[in-house]
């Protein structure tokens, strides 16, 4: 199981990920973010993981992917509220290095205000 | 008819080579860990493993050669670990042997996730284990039970 939604707060748009990434589900992960990049909102975005129970690398290959693209768009990407065995699998990957990570939505906003 | 309640999970189970099985594979992986006693921790990286050979067999061994078969998982609750064995019927491969991903350190735009899955796989269990039985392939993920539960 596998659900995304976004709210769009103003100076960003917050991504909402919930359920298991897995080659299963992340093909949905990537067709929204694929949408709501052409969908023309604000370019900066908040990942919130805090529902995401499981990601395998097919979710990390979806991150990967996204992060490079809003860096081309002149976006930022945050992630926040990481599981714990979500954030190991981000270390082990090396991911932490390469992603900007909040412990939660507050300290995220932070990177957006004007 | 259904098992009776309280019933040991299934030690076997045969699943169809698609994507679509990851959440049943996800489902036995986590049924088998909770009846060896393994933490939420110990689960979490039991079921990432398997998750990514299952993926590396559907999408490389069958999808991409157009071969139709199945993932045969096997749980074997020993004394001393929990071993998953989990089996196709693509042509003889063996994931233990793959290197490293080298990039792991490189910033944003240099990254890849080649290879990736397979080393999450390594990573993430006590034992990672191939061998070519008959016409399948067989890898064998050893996790080790928490002391004291033997």
């Amino acid at each position: 199981m596998f659900d995304v939604s976004k709210e769009n707060e103003g100076t960003h748009v917050r991504i909402i990920l919930q359920g298991d990434l897995t080659s299963a589900t992340a093909p949905q992960l990537e067709s929204a973010l694929a949408g709501y990049l052409a969908g023309g909102g604000p370019p900066d975005w908040l990942l919130d993981l805090g529902q995401l129970g499981f990601s395998s690398s097919a979710g990390l290959r979806v991150f990967l992917a996204y992060a490079k693209k809003i860096k081309n768009a002149k976006g930022r990407l945050v992630l926040c509220n990481l599981q714990p065995n979500v954030r190991e699998v981000f270390d082990v990957s090396g991911f932490t290095q390469i992603f900007t990570i909040e412990s939660g939505a507050d300290e995220a906003r932070r990177h957006f205000a004007a | 008819m259904n098992p009776p309640e309280g019933a040991p999970p299934a030690k076997s189970i045969v699943l169809p080579g698609a994507l679509e099985s990851l959440g049943p594979l996800a489902d036995f992986v986590h049924a088998a860990a909770r009846e060896t006693g393994l933490d939420q921790k110990a689960a979490y990286r039991l079921h990432l493993a398997v998750d990514e050979v299952a993926t590396n067999v559907i999408t490389h061994a069958y999808a991409e050669k157009g071969v139709q078969g199945s993932i045969h998982l096997h749980a074997q609750v020993d004394p001393d670990a929990l071993r998953i064995h989990l089996e196709d019927t693509g042509e003889p491969y063996d994931p233990t042997v793959q290197s490293d991903p080298e990039d792991i350190n490189l910033p944003l735009e240099e990254r890849g996730v080649g290879g990736l899955g397979i080393f999450l796989a390594k990573r993430n269990v006590d034992g990672f284990h191939y061998e070519r039985r008959g016409d399948r392939n067989r890898v064998t993920f050893v996790v080790k039970r928490p002391p004291g539960q033997a």
